[in-house]
Parts: structure tokens; sequence; C-alpha cells
């Protein structure tokens, strides 16, 4: 009752409020209508853009990630056997080296062999394959790695080879299976080549598996700009033996305003699964993720 | 009323502050320092300190030997005997400061503490207050050859030379030929009396400018670098003030300023095994390399310290203190990528002159952070000691050349017992 | 009765508590600058003005315009931000803030195959870019958000021949030019300029470039917090760090913040930091490695965001912004950092610049206009100012001054000798290299004498072979040829016009007569021209003309 009463009786002149403000009958300030307040953006809060419409359907996203894959995942195999193949083809005594060894190291020049091959930059590649009497029984029975690198290798024709990153692949006997891991971290292309190093792509694929008599399994992780179109594989699990082939996963893929499509499957074995783009639900994708996830593997085939 | 360094160092000069109890007004002395800065951080665990050998959180040198001499402890590897040699000849004369605690990770800032102490942006390093309290009439107070240099209320006293050499083609006046226009240097007839004229004008307009302002500051200051490059030009077919660029060039030409008397101070900087840095994020044992060079070229600077004379008649090194830093340390483990990271401690050496030799201050404790030191004694002291810091080494640094270093360092006063 | 006392103290004035005190500074109008200076006469402030926004000495019409009328400095002033070589002047301006202008990027000209005659301009387009954006959007009078939201860039023919750039200039000069490789539209964020700068390691994860950005654009500078390790063998590793730096409150204290920016930068992340592929392009496709490594997404400042076209919105709309533009300007004006006594000052220029819809020039407009800009002293007896009343010209402003007078630019093999310190003299003259020196010299040192010497020399030389000898020109010697002579109507108009135009002051009739002697002393052993390059020369060097 008192404070109904205070009310009541506070019916004299209105307090003073500040610029963009008036006072309420009940002797508040309260915003003007239209009034010269603070702007939202002098305070510091702002609007989040509209987010674009999403410019793929469900199945139109089908098309765009079989473009992603038309020349395959990243392989290092192929990018190691085109470094072995060009530093065959081009090295003479002295240029790269003089010592004969996947290594280089031209830092400040470049060098030109009597093949006419262009060397530049750093490779620092080694490949090794486990002798019987190896005094690390532990290690790989199988492996390559390009540390690190920036190099280019260009040809008589003047096409270059580059690589800015670093590769890596090892396999080990598991009784008939092989398992093998590697990464591909990078930016790559040799316009000669056919597939993805043709094209030029960057990857930073992580990726596990085995190959043999049970079948092919696979993990992998990572970033993907293949064909001009960004991806990224949160997470990827393929098994020939388990779930009937049918991948387990998430993959996003980016368009062009920066806003990605998110794509989950596998859940109870099934090819499909929600779709989201921008974060908001947006139906579902349905992907063989198999043929794909075959021929990387089949690429993985060292041993 | 913000009280910034500069603010701090005019109420001195003004005598408005309470002079430290220690340091009297006493005149400077003529004792010259010489700076080498192994850029980028270095891994103490590969030099200075052998305890980390044997903590298991630690991968130091994998190969590394604990080893004393002349009191010195480091750790010795057989692919570093520039640095066992250094301590076997050398190591009396040397006090090594460990577990300097610099409060940031970033190398700029680092360096800054490090170097003057303090965040504040406006601020003299060591090496340009000691050249603004050295003799007045020295021409090159302070010759910065290589690396970082950070001057306020000093910056007239600082010289710098150039990474190739600029100094000497400047002098010379090879600069002008090589110029993509056609230009030439004045005939060396009209030289003079355009100096003097020069010079004249600028005196008068020092003298009509009111005492203490901006304006009688900067003309007087310009007079004097006037004045000073006179003295550079009359002593230019002797001086060789070009630089090789390595550590060994750099420090060539700060030698034959100290031998001439022209300078108090003297800054120069190792980049690492050919240039690949101290900096090792990606294959720590580049720190191999490092410290073989660095204490290579140490080596040599020493030899040439002791067989060289001053102006004095007496060996270089009898008056010469050498200050070898870096700006941070490493972490205690090796990343991913086979390096180290940044580290908030690190180590120094003091070398020479003045310096109470063959004696390690500080350590590292289990986890790798600096020990608490008590200042008098240099003793680790958990309870009562100090945790070093910048600011120690740098009233240290101050206070070889009796210079108070209370305007500057404040509370953080120098390592006693580093002192002779 | 309780309720009678509530009754009456309800009925107040005060039912809502009286608004706080107006922040004065928040009004343009009603904060006014303490007078503390004793001000340059208006000649000698235009000097200042025109060397400061545009790098050259002022016209003399101007000199003789201000000089007869202070009033008109004003309009002068305006004059000059809307003159051309403004946005020249202003990337001068930011290069020492931004220090993008360094002499080594992690790729050289090398690189990209280019010949060793571009080394240098190779290295100064890219230190530039980001700064002649925000030039542009300087010069140009558009907000000054546009700096962090611009879908375009600035690039010169050089850079659009080896970044994926396209521009509908097809000249060499620079123009605003358009990324290719899908980045988005955030401005000097998406500079490759200013991420070659300020790149990142492996295991820093773009925390360097969040506080970088946080420092440039916000005035927030993360590392003058102090770092100081906990005793905690955590640290001891990079796992140990990452798991201090999601719990430990003392890294928390800046972490908490800085991660979620630095989640917005994976874009520029690279695999390899000194190769040409991945510095050049943007990966798009690595954005969401902020989960995978910082394990965490973007957020500004505790605003969910999708990502860095988001935080350069955040960052547009952030209070801090404003005023740090207000900082940036004031800082590079002032020759000073600006500290907590400035709080009032920095809030009216603030506000104007909020009134001025974030142009950039209303701050150079307010900048200028402030006392401690135009201050030649102290008031008596106030020597406790700290103001920086006697400036160093800085190598860039000596520079553009002298090519303006005398035609003459120092390039050795296509380096600007006052503008890199591999091969020339930027620092030597107090100039900023961007990673070793970070704020000009103020004061005169022996470096800097002995540069200004020969800067001067070849400025003069240069003059007298393009005004007396080959009579290429008659900008600065009007009327004067071989024959002239002291005492000549020409030869006395000209030198007093120069002396003037140089110093903004007027010859006196004492220095006159030295300059004249000098001139005849010279005259008789190496005749006319050498007199007359004895004549430049020391009045290239004359204390006045090294300050500003």
């Amino acid at each position: 009752m008192t404070g109904l009463l205070l009310l009541a009786a506070c019916t004299g002149d209105a307090a003073e409020c500040m610029d963009g403000y008036v006072a309420s009958a009940g002797g508040t300030c309260e915003e003007a209508p239209d009034s010269a307040a603070p702007s939202d953006s002098a305070t510091g809060r702002w609007e989040r853009p509209e987010i674009p419409e999403a410019p793929w359907s469900a199945d139109e996203l089908v098309g765009v990630i079989d473009d992603l894959l038309d020349h395959g995942l990243p392989d290092q195999v192929a990018l190691k056997d085109l470094y072995l193949e060009m530093l065959d083809q081009g090295r003479d005594g002295s240029c790269p080296n003089s010592d004969g060894t996947t290594i280089f190291a031209m830092l400040t020049d470049s060098c030109t062999s009597d093949k006419g091959y262009t060397f530049y930059g750093i490779a620092a590649f080694l490949e090794d394959t486990k002798q019987p009497d190896d005094p690390q029984p532990d290690a790989a029975d199988y492996v390559f790695n390009m540390a690190p690198a920036s190099f280019g290798i260009t040809d008589p024709d003047g096409d270059t080879y580059y690589a800015g990153g670093a590769f890596y692949y090892e396999g080990r006997f598991d009784d008939d299976d092989v398992t093998w891991a590697g990464e591909t971290n990078g930016s790559f292309g040799y316009p000669k080549s056919e597939g993805l190093i043709g094209a030029g792509y960057a990857s930073s694929l992580d990726a596990s598996g085995t190959y043999g008599p049970s079948g092919d399994s696979l993990t992998a992780m990572g970033s993907l700009n293949l064909n001009d179109i960004a991806a990224f594989i949160d997470e990827l699990t393929w098994d020939t033996a388990t779930c009937g082939g049918v991948a387990q996963g998430s993959v996003r893929v980016r368009t062009a305003d920066g806003y990605w499509y998110r794509a989950s499957f596998g859940a109870d074995c099934e090819a499909c699964g929600p779709l989201t783009y921008a974060d908001e639900a947006f139906g579902e994708l349905c992907y063989d993720w198999a043929p794909a996830l075959q021929a990387f593997s089949d690429t993985m085939r060292t041993l | 009323m913000t009280w910034t360094r500069r603010r701090w160092l005019q109420a001195a000069a003004a005598g408005l502050l309470v002079p430290a109890p220690l340091w009297a007004a006493a005149a400077p002395t003529d004792r010259r320092f010489l700076f080498v800065f192994a850029r980028g951080g270095w891994d103490q665990s590969f030099c200075f300190a052998p305890e980390m050998l044997s903590l298991s959180g630690v991968q130091a040198d994998p190969d590394g030997v604990a080893a004393e001499l002349n009191g010195i402890p480091f750790v010795d590897n057989s692919l570093r005997p520039n640095v066992s040699g250094f301590f076997r000849a050398y190591g009396d004369r040397t006090a090594v400061i460990n577990g300097i605690e610099i409060r940031s990770i970033a190398h700029e800032m680092c360096t800054r503490l490090l170097l003057t102490g303090s965040q504040d942006p406006v601020a003299d390093d060591w090496a340009a207050i000691l050249a603004g309290h050295g003799d007045p009439g020295l021409t090159l107070p302070h010759v910065q050859v290589v690396g970082p240099s950070f001057s306020d209320l000093y910056t007239s006293k600082v010289v710098r030379v150039g990474l190739a050499g600029q100094f000497a083609s400047l002098l010379d006046g090879t600069a002008l030929s090589a110029s993509d226009l056609a230009v030439a240097a004045l005939p060396v007839t009209a030289e003079d009396p355009v100096a003097l004229m020069l010079r004249d004008r600028t005196a008068a307009l020092q003298a009509g400018s009111r005492s203490g302002s901006d304006s009688e500051r900067f003309y007087r200051e310009y007079g004097q670098a006037l004045d000073a490059l006179a003295d550079v030009q009359d002593q230019s077919d002797e001086l060789e003030l070009s630089v090789s660029g390595d550590l060994g060039g750099q420090i060539e030409l700060v030698l034959s300023c100290f031998e001439r008397g022209l300078s108090r101070c003297g800054f120069v900087t190792h980049d690492g095994w050919q240039d690949l840095g101290w900096d090792t994020h990606g294959n720590n044992a580049l720190q191999h390399d490092n410290y073989e060079e660095l204490f290579e070229a140490l080596n040599v600077l020493m030899a040439e310290l002791d067989s060289r004379q001053g102006p004095s008649g007496d060996p270089l090194s009898q008056e010469t203190v050498v200050v070898v830093f870096s700006e941070m340390g490493r972490t205690p483990r090796i990343n991913q990528s086979g390096g180290k990271d940044h580290w908030t401690f690190t180590s120094a050496m003091l070398v020479g002159a003045g310096v109470q030799g063959g004696q390690a201050v500080g350590a590292y404790d289990d986890s790798v952070f600096g020990e608490p030191v008590d200042l008098a004694s240099g003793a680790i002291d958990e309870s009562g000691g100090v945790r070093l810091t910048g600011g120690h080494l740098g009233a240290t640094i101050l206070a070889l050349a009796d210079v108070d270093p209370g305007p500057w360092t404040g509370d953080e006063g120098p390592i006693l017992s580093v002192l002779d | 009765m309780s309720g009678l006392i509530w009754l009456a103290l309800a009925c107040t004035d005060a039912v809502v508590p009286d608004p706080p005190a107006t922040d004065s500074a928040t009004s343009p109008d009603s904060w006014t600058e303490p007078v503390r200076f004793e001000p340059l006469p208006a000649p000698r402030l235009l000097r200042r003005m025109s060397l400061d926004l545009l790098g050259v000495l002022p016209d003399l019409d101007d000199l003789d315009r201000v000089d007869a009328d202070p009033d008109a400095l004003a309009q002068v002033r305006d004059d000059l931000l809307e003159d051309p070589r403004l946005e020249d002047r202003l990337v001068q301006l930011l290069a020492d803030r931004f220090l993008t202008r360094i002499d080594t990027f992690p790729l050289s000209h090398r690189d990209y195959e280019l010949e060793d005659t571009q080394e240098h301009p190779f290295e100064l387009a890219v230190g530039e870019e980001p700064l002649r954006l925000m030039a542009h959007v300087a010069a140009q009078d558009l907000p000054w958000t546009d700096i962090v939201t611009a879908d375009y860039t600035l690039a010169n023919g050089l850079l659009r021949q080896v970044w994926p750039l396209t521009s509908t200039d097809d000249t060499d000069d620079w123009a605003v030019s358009t990324w290719t490789d899908g980045r988005p539209a955030v401005g000097i964020l998406a500079s490759n300029g200013l991420w070659w700068r300020y790149a990142t390691t492996p295991f820093n994860y773009n925390r360097a470039r969040a506080a970088a950005v946080s420092r440039l654009l916000l005035c927030e500078d993360y590392l003058a917090r102090p770092v100081t390790l906990t005793s905690s063998p955590t640290l001891a590793d990079e796992d140990g760090t990452e798991q201090a730096v999601r719990e430990d409150p003392a890294c928390l204290a800046c972490h908490v913040t800085m991660d979620p920016l630095a989640a917005a930068f994976f874009g520029f992340w690279w695999f390899d930091i000194y190769d040409t592929q991945e510095l050049t392009y943007y990966h798009p496709e690595r954005e969401p490695y902020n989960e995978v490594f910082l394990g965490m997404k973007t957020s500004y400042f505790g605003h969910p965001v999708s990502g860095l076209a988001e935080v350069g919105l955040a960052i547009a709309a952030d209070t801090r912004f404003r005023t740090c533009a207000a900082e940036t300007v004031a800082e590079s004006l002032w020759r000073r950092p600006v500290t907590v006594d400035d709080f009032d000052h920095v809030q009216h220029l603030r506000a104007l610049f909020e009134d001025g819809e974030l142009r950039l020039k209303v701050l150079l407009a307010a900048v200028t206009d402030s006392g401690e800009y135009g201050a030649d002293g102290p008031l008596e007896g106030d020597d406790d100012h700290g103001a920086v009343t006697v400036r160093l010209i800085t190598p860039s402003q000596l520079a553009t001054a002298l090519a303006d007078l005398t035609g003459f630019t120092w390039t050795t093999e296509g380096f600007e000798q006052l503008g890199n310190d591999d091969r020339g003299y930027r620092t030597m003259a107090g100039g900023v290299d961007g990673v070793s020196v970070t704020s000009p010299q103020l004061s005169p040192s022996v470096s800097q004498a002995l540069v200004a010497r020969r800067v001067a020399e070849a400025a003069a030389s240069h003059a007298v072979r393009q005004e007396l000898l080959d009579d290429e020109s008659d900008a600065l010697l009007p009327g004067v040829d071989l024959d002239s002579e002291p005492g000549d109507a020409a030869f006395d108009s000209a030198l007093d016009s120069l002396v003037w135009r140089l110093y903004a002051e007027r010859q006196t009739d004492a220095e006159r007569e030295e300059l004249n002697a000098l001139w005849s002393h010279v005259r008789g052993t190496d005749g006319a021209d050498g007199a007359w390059a004895a004549v430049l020369t020391l009045l290239f060097r004359d204390p006045r003309m090294l300050s500003t």
C-alpha cells in the first residue's frame, strides 16, 4: 500500500532524464521514441550480417563433392614418385647437389643442370626400407618423409613442380595386412602431371589405415582445397569389413561467401545423414564416399 | 601527472630525488662496455645450466656433460670446444648470471625489458645511459653496429653505423658517387667554410633559445653532433668503420673505436650460425652451432682485448666489460617440430673489468624457473632473495660504470657479488 | 510516520538518480584544451603541418598568406588535407605505427622469379600494401571502418603480377584491386603485407596476430601485460602450455580473449612459413583449424562470430577502434605516446571523429588544431610539460621535401636510400625499420648529422645542375643564372625567398651577409656552381631545416 501511495503521490514535475530519455508517468526514465540515443554501433553492439542464401541444394552439393573428389584425395605417394622422377631425370654431378642424395638446398640461388632442369629451394627427402637386421625393431617396414620443404623443380619446358609443405608415409606389415599412416600438408602442383597434382592443390590430410586380405580401412582428417573447392574433413572412418563399407564421419564444404555446409553420415551405417548450412539444419545429404576412399586406399598400397 | 621514466630522470637531474646511499655522485669511470646480443633466445640448458642435465622434466643437451672451469659451472660438449675453451681461458674474469626473469614471451618486448628494465616505450637502454654518463667529449659515445637500440634522453649519444658499413661510405663520400642520379659531394675547398658557418649558425641559434627549452637542447645536440662528425672526419683515414657483417667484423669495428678512445659503448649482434638465428622453434640442435660460433668470436674478442691498448696505454681488457645476453631462454622440452619455444627465464654473462669472475650467480629450479638470489652474496636464498630481472642486470651494469642505477631501476639494485 | 518520511524522500527531485556527471569529453563543444604552450608563429606552424601532412615545405604563397593573416591558417590546413600528396604522406605516417615497412620478409623477389632490380620495389610494395589501403580510405574521406571491412586492397602493378589480384587499372600505379582467392572482405585483415610482417609460428597458432590486431586497431596491447609463469611443470612443453592457457586464471587473463580472436586467422595458416604458394594465397579450407589447434570457435571479446569477416565488422563497431584511431593520429602528430593524462583530450578527439562520420581527416584537422601540436614551447615556468615541441625531421619527410624542392631523389641501384636499412640510411637518419627500431628518433645524432650532410650535398648538387648548368628548372632559384652575384636583384630575392620557404622565417640582414660572403668565398675557388652548391648545402643542413 505504501508503495502505491508513493507512486500516486509523485505526480509532480518529472525528474530530469538524460538526453534521449523521457520521464514516464511512473517517474522513471524511458527511452524516447525517436531519441538520438547512443547508437548501437557506438556502444559496440552490431548486427550480424544476414547469412546469404545457401548456394547449393543438397542434391547440388553432391555434385560439388563429386567435383571436389574428381581427381581423388591427395596422396603423398604420387608426390614422392614425382619428386624422385624429376630428381633422377634432371640432376647432374653438381646440380642440385654433388652427393647424389635426395636432399638439396638452394637457398639463395637456383642451379640449372646440364639436363636443363632448374632446382630452387630446399627439399630434405628420405626414404627407407627396413632391413632384417635393423637395429630398431620397431621401425616401419617402409617409410618416406619430405621434411617441411619449399622447392621448385623446373623442367626444360619451363613447367615447375612446386612444393610448399611436407609429406610423410610409413607402412608396416601386420601379419597379412599392412598398416599405413601419413600426412600431406601444404601446396603442391606440376602442370604436366595428371589429376590433382596437375591441377595444383592445397591440403593438410592426416590419414592412416590398413589394407590386406581382410579388406581396407582408413581414418582421415584435414583440410582440402581441390579443384578450387575448399572442404574440411572433421573425421572420416571407413572399413570395407564393417558397416557394409559405409563411411562414418563429418565433412564440411565451404561456399564462396565463407559459410560452411556440414554433412554428417554413417550413423547406423547409413550413407545419408543430417546436413547443415551455416549451422542451421538443411535437410539431408546422401553420399557414397566408398569409391573415393577405396581409390585413396589403393594409392597407399606400397608394400 | 604520470611519472614516466623521462620525468624520473629529469627530476633526478634537477636533484629532486633522494640519491641512493651507496653511490654518491662520483665522476664516471673510463670503463667501456661491449654488448654482445645473441638474438632470438638461447637455450640455457646447452651452456649455462648444467643442473638441467639431471632434471627429468628437461630435454637438455643430450650429449652434454656437467663441467666446471675456473669456478664456472657449464655444460660441456665435444661439439662446442670453444665454450670450454672460453671458460678455461677467461672463466676467472667471468660472472654468469642465471635465472633472469623477463616477463614476456615476445621477442621485441623481451629485448626491451632486458635492455631497459621497463616496458616504457620511451626509455634509454643501458648502453645509451652509459654513453650519456661518459666523457662528454667522446666522438662516438655509443656505437650501435647491428641490433636494437632504445634511446630517449641520450639519443644524441647513439651512433648507428649501418648494417653494411654505410657510415664509412657516407663519411668518405662514396655513398654519393654510387647514387643513381649523378651528384657529387661539395668540393673539398668548400667543406670547411660550410662546416664553420653551419657550426656558427647552430651556436647562434642555441644562444638565442631559452635555456632548458627543447629548442636549446636540439641546437646544442646538433652542434655536438657536428663537432663529433668533424672529429671522425679527421680520423677517418685510420678508422675502419665499415662492417663485414659477421660478428667478428662487428666486434672489430667497436674495438677500433675503443682503441682510439672514440667510444664508451658498442653493441653487436649474433644472429646464429649462418644467420639461421637462435630462435630454434624447429631443430633445436642448431643451438650447438650457435654457441660454438658465438664463443669462437668471444674467444677472439678476449684475446684482442688483452693484446690491444686503449688510449691510456693499458690493455683494453683492463677497462672493458663485455655483456653477453639473449632476450629469452627456451622451454625445457622439445616441441613436435624438434625445436623449443620461448621461455621467460634467461642467462647472461659479464666479463672483464670490475667483474668478480669465477662464479655463477643464480640458478634454475626443477621447473626451470629462476631461483631467488641474495643480491649481496649472490647465493640462492629462497626465503629472502629476489628473483632476478632485467632491471637487476641493468643495475649491475650501471654500477660497473659508477652510475647510480636508482633513477632507472628503482628497487632493483645491482647484484653486488658480481662487482669486484 | 515512516511512510510520510518515505513520501518526503521519494518525491524529491531525485526520484531517479541524477544522470552521471556528463562526460564533458563526449560533447565536442564543451571540452577545451588547457592553454599550456606558447604557440608557434603561423608560418612555422604551417611549415610543421605541411611537412607532417604532405611531406613537403609549404608554398611561398601560403607562407605569405598566413604571415599576413594568421587566421587563414585553418583554411590553408584544410587545403592541405585535400591535396593529393596527403595519401602518400599518410603511408609514411602509418608505417611508423603499423611497422610493415620492413626490409626483409619471409619471401623475397627471387621467390617470384623477379629480377634483382626489383628487390627493393618488391619489399616496398609488400610493406606498403596495407598502408596504402588505409591511406586511400583516409584520403578519399571514406569511413575509417572501411580499413577492416573493405572488399578490396590497394596494389601496384608489381603486386598484381605476383599475387592473386585483379584490377580495372592496368597501369603500374597503386590502384584499388580485388583478391581472387576467396579471402573475406576485411580490409587490411586480409592483407598479405600485414600477415607477412606479423607472422605466426607452428605453436603460436596465430596468437601473435591477434595481439597485433588488438594493439594496432584497438590500442590494447596484450604484450604490455607482464607474463609471469606460475611454478608449474605443465608449462615445460607445448601440451602443458596449451592446458595452462585454457585453465590457469593467470594465463586466461589474456588468452580468454586472445585465443578466440586468433581462431579467426587460420585462413592465413602456412604449413611452410617460407613457401611462395603457402604465403601468397589465402587458404579457406584451413579456417576450421581453429577448432583443431586452439580447440575453440572464433569469438570477438565474448561475442561469437562466424569467422574473419565478422571479426572485421566487430572491430568496426568497437568503441575502442574509434578511440584508437584518435590515439594513433595524436601520437603520430604529437610525436609521443599518449598517456592517461591525455584521456579527456582523446575522448574529445573521438567525439569529433564520430561526429565527422569517422573520416580520418577530421582527426588530422583536430590534432593539428591542438595547442600541443602548435606549440613553440611551454608557458613560462612549465618545463614539465611532456610535449615534444621541437622534432627531428624524419627521413621520409626529408626525402620528399628535398625531392619537391630540387627534384633529387636519393636512390642507389633502385633502393630508396632514406627508405631502407639494408643499403640505405633510414635508421641512421632517425627513421623506423619496423623490427629493431620502432619509434622515430626525436633528437639529432652523429649518424643523423652525417646522413643529413650527404643528402644535403646531393640535393644541392642536383639542384645546381638542374637550375644553373643544364637550365632545366627555375623553381628553386628563379631568375638566377651563373652570372648572378650578391647584390643582383634576382640573387638576393631568390635567397630571401628560399630561406623563407625552407624555415618559415625571414632571413636577417646578418644572415644574408654571411651567405653572400660564403658564396663569394667559394666562387673564388670553385666557381659560381660550386658557390651555389655550398650555399644550398648549408641551407639544407641548417638545424631549422632538419627540425619541425
